[in-house]
């Protein structure tokens, strides 16, 4: 490992390498901070650009989009009580009273110190658990592989939020579609109906620009964002007691985020809740909570940041994504044909080392770009939507017809935005169909060689022991998640922002 | 409802190529085809969508309502037909063209309320756009 590190390091250094992790850590800050534009949308936007770069540069950037924009979501969270998505609703609660009391600077300060120090330990817990669980998972055959896909598969009813049936057929819906095309071991065509241009099948790009990028930019433009922040931010950094407390509440809330990061579906939505609930009872003075408490800012962002670096371990070493951000990540290693999976380690060492150690760096240049420039960031909250969101939408027809060079792939996009739209309207969860939609042929595929090796035995899944146990540990976890959830909600409406 | 409906349509689509593709009469005697796993998939999509149908019918009876898209009124329909208009117009009048129009209107409908300001920014992003995916990225444009 150190030695793969250190190579990483090396490698990481290189200028183009730090510029590509520079423009994706300033980049994810900046659609962090942009209440209409989440992450997911950009990741989803700027793939197909990325698809012109190599596959390393382009991996740092669209990581370094998707924790920088978990430091920069705290901005507006902090500044004007809008959080940029769910995992911030927990640091509004807190964070906007510190703005009313004339301690912005200071809930912003800690919400990014809190921050490094959740990715910093993230990204080591990663060098150190990411080489010795792919190494494990070397030995895992199609079974296995089958119970890895449908432990992974089980996050689709965390994802589905307080409505499991509605996720659950999402996720459904987004398997079937995957299947449009040609059969990719039997050379079939399937759901075509004849017509020639479903041959090829819907290409995940296009989907996710729609879904994310268009229904977006779809749905923000009814929502009418016009909150914009004038005050003060006081002094930036706490003092004393304050910091100390701060500190310690990172650290809890980083230890929070990195064991609940690496189960799938135990999405940073629901850990920063976790970690916000945690903190309250574990405090001397609970009944502060909601009053302006930096442990209430600092646990939170921490959870979240830890959250989403833990994330990369099961991506990196077993190809499973536990995020739906991870689920892009992982549809990018797959365009440029890097293995999805343990051989990632083996076969591409220096890339992940590479990757790895430009998470370090990115982190130091997030706390560079957050800590002195927080000022800077709350002034881009000023930029109207009414320029933001043609320049999405134009960005999105590019990237969707740059990828085939076909307009079915722009039609794609659309047709997918306005499914999209329509779902966010009626409260739909789009997560887990993009998670059947790209864990589905996986999926398939381990199942039918499974079952061709076994000779036609579906009793394999349970004669496999490693199988078995991800099979009950999905099981355990779609109770577990159940439960979890109907208390975050519970929670969610009480304490939720204004 | 028109999500369920939609569901159930892609539920039967699936049930119908999986049996199709089905080498076997009996179903589950071809796991390994690219039948079965479309069909069973399909199967429990279909279980899905009818408790989802039935679920939204119990809730009309009960009186609740879905939120109204209404997408011929708001600035997200007017947004989306544009886009569309957008696409057809670059296959005929050509990127240049129809994104400095486009980038124009879709301004006004988020809420611009200066032409000028409208062309000034529609024609700036537009050339900015093919400045950067054209000549620094030389990606293909539409």
């Amino acid at each position: 490992m150190e030695l793969g590190l250190l190579d990483g390091f090396a490698r990481a250094f290189n200028p183009m390498n730090l510029w590509y992790c520079f423009l994706g850590s300033m980049l994810g800050t900046f659609v962090g901070v942009l209440p209409a534009v989440g992450p997911a949308a950009t990741i989803a936007i700027l793939l197909p650009l990325t698809a012109y770069l190599n596959p390393t540069q382009s991996i740092i950037m669209l990581a370094g989009i998707f924790y920088g924009a978990m430091y920069g979501g705290s901005t507006t969270s902090i500044l004007m009580n809008i959080p940029g998505e769910a995992a911030s609703v927990p640091t509004c609660i807190d964070g906007y009273q510190m703005t009313k009391q004339g301690r912005a600077g200071e809930a912003l300060a800690i919400a990014a110190i809190g921050s490094f120090i959740a990715g910093t330990v993230g990204a080591l817990f990663l060098s150190f658990a990411a080489p010795l669980l792919a190494e494990f998972a070397l030995a895992f055959g199609s079974p296995e592989y089958f119970g890895l896909m449908f432990f992974s598969l089980t996050a689709l009813f965390s994802f589905s939020g307080r409505d499991f049936l509605r996720g659950v057929s999402a996720g459904l819906a987004g398997i079937v579609l995957a299947t449009v095309g040609i059969d990719p071991l039997s050379g079939t065509q399937r759901m075509a109906f004849g017509i020639p241009q479903f041959l090829s099948g819907f290409d995940v790009i296009p989907v996710l620009i729609g879904l994310f990028g268009v229904a977006e930019v779809l749905y923000s433009a009814e929502e009418q964002i016009v909150s914009v922040y004038k005050g003060k931010l006081g002094r930036l950094l706490p003092r004393g007691k304050e910091l100390t407390k701060g500190l310690w509440a990172s650290i809890r809330g980083t230890v929070i985020g990195i064991i609940t990061g690496v189960f799938p579906g135990l999405m940073p939505s629901v850990v920063t809740f976790i970690a916000y609930d945690i903190e309250k009872r574990v405090s001397k003075y609970p009944e502060k909570f909601g009053t302006g408490v930096i442990e209430g800012v600092a646990s939170p962002e921490a959870a979240n940041n830890a959250n989403c670096q833990a994330g990369f371990i099961p991506l990196f070493a077993l190809g499973i994504p536990t995020t739906p951000i991870a689920a892009m990540l992982l549809a990018s290693l797959m365009i440029y044909g890097l293995p999805v999976g343990p051989m990632l380690f083996k076969q591409h060492g220096d890339f992940a080392w590479t990757v790895i150690a430009s998470m370090y760096i990115g982190n130091v240049m997030l706390l560079i770009l957050n800590l002195p420039l927080v000022g800077l960031w709350a002034r881009l909250c000023l930029i109207p939507y009414r320029i933001i969101g043609p320049i999405v939408l134009g960005a999105v027809m590019v990237g969707a017809y740059s990828i085939r060079n076909s307009m079915f792939d722009v039609w794609s996009a659309i047709l997918f935005g306005l499914a999209g739209y329509v779902m966010k309207k009626r409260g739909w969860p789009i997560a887990p169909l993009i998670l059947g939609f790209i864990l589905g042929p996986l999926m398939e595929q381990h199942f039918r060689a499974s079952i061709q090796g076994s000779g036609g035995s579906l009793l394999i899944f349970l004669k496999r022991p490693v199988c078995a146990v991800f099979i009950f540990l999905g099981v355990l976890l779609i109770l577990m998640s159940r439960k979890l959830y109907s208390k975050v909600s519970i929670q969610e409406e009480a304490d939720g922002p204004k | 409802m028109a999500l369920e409906i939609i569901l159930l349509v892609m539920a039967a689509a699936g049930i119908y190529e999986g049996v199709r593709l089905s080498k076997s009469v009996l179903l589950f005697v071809d796991p390994v085809g690219p039948g079965w796993y479309l069909f069973f998939m399909s199967c429990l999509l279909l279980v899905c969508a009818i408790a989802l149908l039935i679920k939204q019918f119990i809730g009309r009876r009960a009186g609740r309502r879905e939120v109204g898209l209404a997408l011929h009124k708001g600035p997200a329909g007017r947004a989306l037909i544009l886009l569309l208009l957008y696409g057809v117009a670059i296959i005929y009048a050509g990127y240049v063209v129809a994104s400095a129009i486009f980038f124009i209107l879709v301004q006004r409908i988020f809420g611009e309320r200066s032409w000028i300001r409208c062309a000034v920014i529609g024609v700036s992003i537009m050339g900015c756009f093919y400045f950067v995916f054209s000549y620094l990225a030389s990606m293909p444009l539409p």
